[in-house]
Formats: C-alpha cells, sequence, structure tokens
C-alpha cells in the first residue's frame, strides 16, 4: 500500500516555479504550517472579508482577488474545513469560531497540544469565475512569492522566507454547509489522534448499511420502474441499461444535497473491468446539512440522537457500540475499505493505522467477542447478524399460519402445540454443525 | 459429507476440505468406517436412491464430558448420555436426487418425515454408539400461545384475492392510508410474535441436555404442502451471553486472522480489493472460463491463478519484490499474534476443557498459515513462483471452494453429482 507523502504534498510543481523565480543561492523547501505561521497567514480580521490594509499572506490574495470580482466578497471565509477550524480557532479564539458543545476547553486543549503543524489551510469561498482565472490573478500578485494551479481546489504555494506552504482554495458555492459537514474535524477526535476525515468514512460506512424497508427493496424499485416507465427514474434506469448497466443494489448515500436513497449499477467494461454507476431514486434528500440533528436521527434511526453522534467518529462508534452491534461487523468492512482508499491519497500510513486503532476499540472490533463476522468460520458466521423478515415475508408467514390453522377471518389465532402436529410446531434450536451426509 | 461451507466432501479429499476442523474431519473417518452406520444408508440407498439428510452435528468422540455429564456446544450445555458414546445427529430435512434433470429435490412432506423416520428407527442397531434425533419427533416444545393478527391483518387473509391485494399494497412505494395501515398492523404482530419466541427461549430447558440446561433458541416452524418450511427463531438471553463469553478467544484469533489476510491481500498481493464476495466473484468468472493444458495439479492450479489474476489487479504487478514486500510485515503480525496467544492463555481458566481444546485448534491452524508464509519466504522461490505460491496459500481455499482441480483426474468423482446446498436458516421477526 501507499501512503501519502506528506513532504511532497501536492505543490512540488509550484514549489519549482516559485523556486526559479529566486536567487541561485536561495534554496526553498516544502513546509507544513506552524502556530506562528498562522498569525501571518490567516487575515487580521475574522468575520470580515480583508481590504488593502490586511498584510498577512492570505489577506493580500483575498482582497486582490476580491477586487478583480473573481469571487464574492459578501461571503467572508469561516475556515470550517478540516482542521483549518483549529488552526483559525488557534488564531481568532474560541469566541470567533465555531465549535460543537461536545467541543469543550478540554478537549480543544487538548487538540491544540496534539496539533501544532498543519499539512495546509482550506478557506472557503464563492467563486465567481472559472478556478483557473482565480489562479492565475494570484500568480500575479507576487511571482516571487504566491504560485498557484488548478486541481479539485485552487492550490496556492506560498513562500514565507525560504520555506513553502500551501493554501487550497475551495469554492463552496451551493454547497456551503454540505463543504463544511464532508470536510469537518472533529476536536473530539484529533484529541484522541484520530485524523479528521475518518468521522466522515464512519459516517458513510454506517450509511451504506442503513437498514432499507421492504418497500424500497431492489425488486420493489424495479418493479416501480417497470409499472412507471415515464417516471423520471424509470427513464434514467432504461437509459442506463441500454449502455449495459445491471441494477445489484440499494442503498442510502450522502452527497452534498443530503441523504438520498440511491440505485448501484454495475457493467464489465471491454477490458473485463467492473464499472460502477448510480441513480438516484429520491429526487429530494431525506434530510440535509441545514439540520444536522435531524441528519442525525434519519441516519442513525433514532430520534435521541443529534448532531454531536454523527459529527465525531468517537461519537458514532459509541453509538454503533451501544445501540447497533447488530451492524457493527459490516460497518467496519465497509470503513476500513474505506479507509484504505483515502489511505492512498490523503493519509499517512500512521494516521491511517491509529484512526483504524482507535475507532475499532470503541467499536469493540478486533478485540472483544461483540465483533461477530460475516465471514470465517462457518461455524462463527452463523451467529451473525439479525435477519429480519422483510414485510411482503412477514405477510406469507402470517398467511401459512392462518391456512396451516384453518383460521380465516380471525383476528386471533390459538397455537396449541402441545398436541403433534404434522403442520405446525415449535421445536428447541441446536447449533452444532449444519451437516450434510448423502449417499448415492 | 459436507458441512454448511465445505461443498462436498469425500475420503480422497477429506483431510484437505476438512482439515480446519478436528471435528468434522474425526467424525468423517469415524462414520466412513461405521459398518453399522454404512449399513443403514445403504439400506435407504437401495429404496430411495441418491439421499441427502440435513443435520446438526454433535461430534462427542472429540470432546470430554465436564465433571457434570456436560458437554458444550457453542454455548449451550448438552447432557452427555443423551449423544451416544461417539456422537449424535439431529436431522432436520432430506433431499432426493432426480435422474431426469439431475438436480437435488425437497420430497413432499409426508415423504421427507418417512425417510427421517427411517433413519431414526434403523439407527436402534447403533444407537448406544450414535444418537439419531427428528426435530419432528425429538426436539418438540409444548407451547400454547396467542397470536394476535388484528383486524386489518385478518381481513387481509381472510381469502387469496384479498392476501394478493395486501402483497400489492405491500409493494407499491405509494404512500397510502391502507399502505400505512398494513405496515402499522405488521410491525406489530411482528414484535408480539417475537416477544412470544423469545419468552419461550428464555423460559424452556433443553431437552439434550440436563433440566437445568439453558436452551440456545426456539423455532416456530409451519410447514407449507410444497415441502417448504417457514421458521422463525426466537433467541435466548442466557445463550447470547454465553455465546459472547465461550467464543472470545476464537473471535479474536478469527478477526486478527482476517486483518492478515487483508494485509497480505493488499500489500503483497497488491490485489484490487479483499472483499470476499468479490473475490468469490473473480474466481466463479474464471472457473467457468477455465480449461486446463496442464497435467500436474501444482500447474492446473498456477494456470488456474494467471487466468483469475488479471481480473483481481489494477495495475501489473512487480513480482520481484514480494518477498520484500512479505518480509516487510510479517515480523509485526508474529508480535500480536502472540499478545492474542497471552491473552487467550490468561482466559482459559474460566473456561471448559472442550472450548480450550477448540480455541487452541484455532490458534494453532493460524500460526500453521502463518509458518507456511515464513517458510515460503525462507525458501529459494522467488519472482511469480513465489508470488503464486503466497497467493495460493492465502487464497487457494477460496479457489477450492469453486473448482475442483482433482475432479478431472479421478472417473469416479465423475461419476458424483454436482451439489450446492442452501441451508434455509430461521429467521428471526424483529
Amino acid at each position: 500500500m501507499t501512503f501519502q507523502d506528506t513532504e511532497s504534498g501536492g505543490i512540488s510543481s509550484l514549489v519549482e516555479k516559485l523556486q526559479a523565480k529566486q536567487p541561485s543561492n536561495y534554496v526553498l523547501e516544502t513546509s507544513n504550517i506552524t502556530d506562528q505561521d498562522l498569525d501571518v497567514l490567516f487575515p487580521e480580521h475574522y468575520g470580515i472579508y480583508p481590504d488593502k490594509n490586511d498584510k498577512s499572506y492570505l489577506g493580500k490574495i483575498l482582497y486582490v482577488i476580491g477586487l478583480m470580482n473573481l469571487v464574492e466578497t459578501s461571503y467572508v471565509p469561516k475556515f470550517l474545513l478540516g482542521s483549518t477550524r483549529l488552526a483559525a480557532l488557534k488564531k481568532y479564539g474560541k469566541q470567533s469560531i465555531w465549535t460543537d458543545k461536545l467541543e469543550t476547553d478540554e478537549i480543544i486543549q487538548i487538540a491544540s497540544n496534539k496539533k501544532n503543524e498543519f499539512g495546509d489551510l482550506d478557506v472557503d469561498l464563492v467563486f465567481k469565475v472559472n478556478k483557473k482565472q482565480i489562479a492565475d490573478a494570484i500568480e500575479k500578485i507576487d511571482p516571487v512569492t504566491y504560485a498557484a494551479k488548478v486541481s479539485n481546489e485552487i492550490n496556492v504555494a506560498i513562500r514565507i522566507g525560504n520555506k513553502v506552504v500551501q493554501i487550497d482554495l475551495v469554492d463552496v458555492k451551493d454547497n456551503e454547509n454540505s463543504t463544511e459537514f464532508l470536510q469537518k474535524s472533529s476536536f473530539l477526535d484529533l484529541a484522541n489522534n484520530i485524523k479528521g476525515l475518518f468521522s466522515i468514512l464512519l459516517l458513510r460506512a454506517t450509511i451504506s448499511h442503513m437498514k432499507i424497508e421492504p418497500q424500497e427493496a431492489l425488486e420493489t424499485i424495479l418493479e416501480f420502474a417497470e409499472n412507471n416507465p415515464n417516471s423520471i427514474f424509470a427513464k434514467e434506469l432504461m437509459n442506463k441499461q441500454q449502455d449495459g448497466f445491471t441494477p445489484f443494489k440499494v442503498r442510502f448515500s450522502l452527497a452534498n444535497e443530503g441523504l438520498k436513497l440511491i440505485l448501484d449499477l454495475k457493467k464489465l467494461n471491454i477490458k473485463g473491468k467492473t464499472i460502477e454507476d448510480k441513480i438516484n431514486i429520491d429526487l429530494d434528500p431525506r434530510a440535509d446539512f441545514k439540520n444536522l440533528d435531524k441528519l442525525a436521527q434519519v441516519i442513525l434511526q433514532d430520534l435521541n440522537t443529534s448532531s454531536a453522534d454523527i459529527f465525531h467518529a468517537i461519537r458514532l462508534s459509541q453509538f454503533l457500540r451501544k445501540n447497533r452491534p447488530d451492524i457493527i461487523p459490516q460497518v467496519w468492512e465497509t470503513f476500513k475499505d474505506l479507509a484504505y482508499k483515502r489511505a492512498q491519497s490523503g493519509l499517512t500510513e500512521e494516521e491511517f493505522r491509529i484512526g483504524l486503532n482507535e475507532i475499532g476499540k470503541i467499536l469493540g472490533v478486533n478485540q472483544t467477542h461483540s465483533n461477530i463476522l460475516n465471514e470465517g468460520k462457518q461455524s462463527i458466521g452463523r451467529f451473525s447478524g439479525v435477519n429480519e423478515f422483510n414485510n411482503i415475508t412477514l405477510f406469507e408467514l402470517l398467511k401459512s399460519i392462518v391456512k396451516t390453522t384453518q383460521s380465516q377471518g380471525k383476528e386471533t389465532i390459538n397455537l396449541n402445540l402441545s398436541e403433534p402436529s404434522s403442520n405446525i410446531d415449535l421445536i428447541e434450536k441446536v447449533d452444532r454443525f449444519i451437516f450434510v451426509f448423502w449417499n448415492r | 459429507m459436507e458441512s454448511s461451507n465445505s461443498g462436498p466432501v469425500h475420503e480422497r479429499t477429506a483431510a484437505k476440505k476438512f482439515g480446519f476442523s478436528n471435528d468434522l474431519l474425526t467424525t468423517f473417518k469415524y462414520l466412513k468406517t461405521y459398518k453399522k452406520f454404512q449399513k443403514v444408508l445403504s439400506g435407504i440407498y437401495d429404496l430411495t436412491g441418491p439421499f441427502k439428510y440435513e443435520a446438526e452435528l454433535f461430534p462427542v468422540l472429540t470432546h470430554e464430558p465436564e465433571d457434570d455429564g456436560n458437554i458444550i456446544f457453542v454455548a449451550t450445555k448438552y447432557d452427555s448420555r443423551k449423544l451416544g458414546k461417539y456422537g449424535a445427529f439431529v436431522l432436520f430435512k432430506t433431499l432426493l436426487w432426480n435422474d431426469t434433470n439431475f438436480t437435488w429435490y425437497r420430497p413432499e412432506p409426508s415423504l421427507n418425515e418417512t425417510l427421517l423416520r427411517t433413519l431414526k428407527t434403523q439407527s436402534k442397531i447403533f444407537d448406544k454408539d450414535w444418537k439419531i434425533y427428528t426435530n419432528d419427533e425429538d426436539l418438540r416444545i409444548n407451547a400454547n400461545f396467542n397470536i394476535n393478527l388484528g383486524k386489518v391483518i385478518s381481513s387481509y387473509l381472510s381469502n387469496d384475492n384479498l392476501y394478493q391485494l395486501g402483497v400489492s399494497i405491500l409493494k407499491s412505494r405509494r404512500k397510502t392510508n391502507e399502505r400505512e395501515q398494513l405496515l402499522s398492523e405488521l410491525s406489530k404482530a411482528r414484535t408480539s410474535i417475537q416477544n412470544i419466541l423469545d419468552l419461550y427461549a428464555n423460559e424452556t430447558s433443553s431437552i439434550l441436555g440436563h433440566k437445568t440446561s439453558d436452551i440456545e433458541g426456539v423455532i416456530l416452524r409451519i410447514k407449507t404442502p410444497d415441502g417448504d418450511i417457514f421458521e422463525a427463531k426466537g433467541t435466548s438471553q442466557s445463550f447470547r451471553e454465553q455465546k459472547d463469553f465461550i467464543w472470545e478467544d476464537r473471535t479474536n484469533i478469527i478477526n486478527f486472522e482476517i486483518d492478515f489476510e487483508f494485509q497480505i491481500i493488499k500489500e503483497v498481493l497488491l490485489l484490487r480489493t479483499q472483499q470476499p464476495a468479490a473475490l468469490n466473484s473473480a474466481i466463479k468468472v474464471a472457473a467457468e472460463n477455465f480449461i486446463s493444458s496442464q497435467q500436474s495439479l501444482e500447474l492446473k492450479r498456477k494456470e488456474f491463478i494467471s487466468l483469475l489474476l488479471p481480473s483481481l489487479l489494477e495495475k501489473e504487478v512487480d513480482f520481484d519484490s514480494t518477498k520484500f514486500r512479505l518480509s516487510s510485515i510479517l515480523n509485526g503480525f508474529e508480535e500480536e499474534y502472540n499478545e492474542f496467544l497471552a491473552i487467550f492463555k490468561q482466559n482459559k481458566i474460566h473456561l471448559d476443557i472442550n472450548s480450550i481444546r477448540k480455541t487452541k485448534e484455532y490458534y494453532s491452524a493460524f500460526k500453521t498459515k502463518f509458518d507456511k508464509l515464513k517458510n515460503l519466504l525462507h525458501s529459494s522461490l522467488n519472482g511469480s513462483d513465489f508470488y503464486f505460491r503466497i497467493f495460493d496459500a492465502i487464497l487457494g481455499f477460496r479457489i477450492d471452494k469453486i473448482i475442483d482441480f482433482d475432479y478431472f483426474e479421478d472417473p469416479e468423482e465423475q461419476q458424483r453429482p454436482k451439489v450446492i446446498i442452501w441451508n434455509r436458516k430461521s429467521t428471526t421477526l424483529a
């Protein structure tokens, strides 16, 4: 597995560009952002869009691109994305930066002490033009000090003396709430050495194993499309099917719009590799980021939960351990898979290992019996999970009871199983091995 | 014979396929040579042709009773005197072979019962050694309870037309009053039946245990005329608690083994997935397309893995660095294994003798697998040969479940039907 090389980050080409503008004996080095750098990087005042008097590195950039009408100056960066929230809190103080109720002074203190370097800072903005125009404008401010390039965001390299640090400008237009949430970093998690993105990975893993109601099961959804060929969903499905995709799973998904039920599809490409696609089943989200308490209640299917339960990986792990041990094995597998994927692009090896260990401990996997296996030795696997009858199967079961006992029309059925019956009985469940012996 | 996870097992493949469990392998060897038992099976075969019995196995011959005469299987105490000197079966269901379309089928209920009763009756000639019980006759629990359907459900179930209407309402996505009402009533019925079943599970003592033995659970069975059986289960609280306690160390080592394999698959073999379903699916596709040009078993396996590998790789693998990748992770796992082993050694003073023995088997099985990799690491193998051997050591068991390389070499094997057994499990209502 290849973990992210934190030394080089994503701005090595920009460092080379800056280096080319320096005197030949002046060697630049990429560096993390230290607590001391925060004072000169962040704009001087929180909550006010920087003006020409702002002498900070970032203040200067924001002033110029605001003046050129490249970004919306009525939107003032909040600095809540990822670990930038902690950096901003160090610069501006707790009174300025939003914190969750579980992030007490003590927790913030622990998190602050544990994290005194930042790989980069994420700056939330509303772009008015394309990213390239903004990047070009930044490079013109002072080519000896600033360089910029476009990726998913705008990566900016800033030279402070002979070291170069990274700042990313993130467009939150239309998605302010969701970007804030999806890129959050919990101080509670940080205080426990858990990197911020683990909370969203664990949440996604939990969502992917949310219970699907029988009326929304795959076969019912497909039946719906068949019976309603003119619906948006049916048309979209038909297009995908014509393109060779086959539907295979219904699940919940959390995206910018909020929580939606989606249909997963897949097909084999000409190289024999599986390509996946998806279609929204829900037109409107069942809950969104404007009301995080409601989002938590819908995801966790518990009205007593609040945003804190989905904000912190620790808190979510505790909730699952206490209330949903039945889905922990599946959630854990998905979570590991997601973490593994991120380990190849956004986590160091140590962050990966610690994150998995700490969350695994709280969930009770690896170390305690509460981890029930999906697969493994069959004799254990058979304990796993709670198989539930869906409503249609339950209805069928009740019908068979009515029919067997000839109780049509009765509201109460008496099952007297004291006498031998060839059709219905109650037996002791024994569990050793299921064993088949046969002869031919 | 076959276990629920082994596929068909014959004398030649028993050591390989039941090798993970002393209980299964020892039982297989014993019953294979136990003439009285074989004689009864042959007698049934003469009457019915090919058949299968699905059963729970109690392998007493690998277990020592505790001082009180109890043997713990899974997490329930059973009275060793009720199980036969060497073991017992509890028979569930039967299958017969259809010579016309070459498939197994469930006989209709009365024939199924006859077949179950026949084996039980015939077993009298060996029942001191090996007991045969049936669910139908021996594990029945006296019970008397009411199921409240309520007016709405009762009405939908009063005739076939209304039942079909109910099904279509349930299948529909439209939110209507009828649908909400039916769902609400079904929810009540579900909870009510589950509570009843759990109550019986908590309050009944085991038929195969002492009077005070708690049971694992109960199953409400409703047999339909076509031979199918609806099963709803209730589970006892004591079983849940005992199971957690007794299986803790085994669960630890299994999880550890899964993590170990995960690391090997991802970091040494560099496969794109470690998910069992995805791996099995890729193996199935390869198996369907596999035509061997090799004679020896080893070359056949290598040929198969060569066919399978491209579908599991994202990019070309540097085979030459496989040894380095493996050596860099083995030490860490050995240390962790020793830590788990130390925990088990502390815990075992609280466990019964059979649970200790079985837990040791799990630890030993992992150690064997681990040592195999270690030995390969220190062998002279290199490059793709080394890679393929590691691949086989970790994923070979999955391949063996899906494709039988020996099959083509053994004319006797080709006379046997290919079988897949789906064991229907009882289901909890809520």
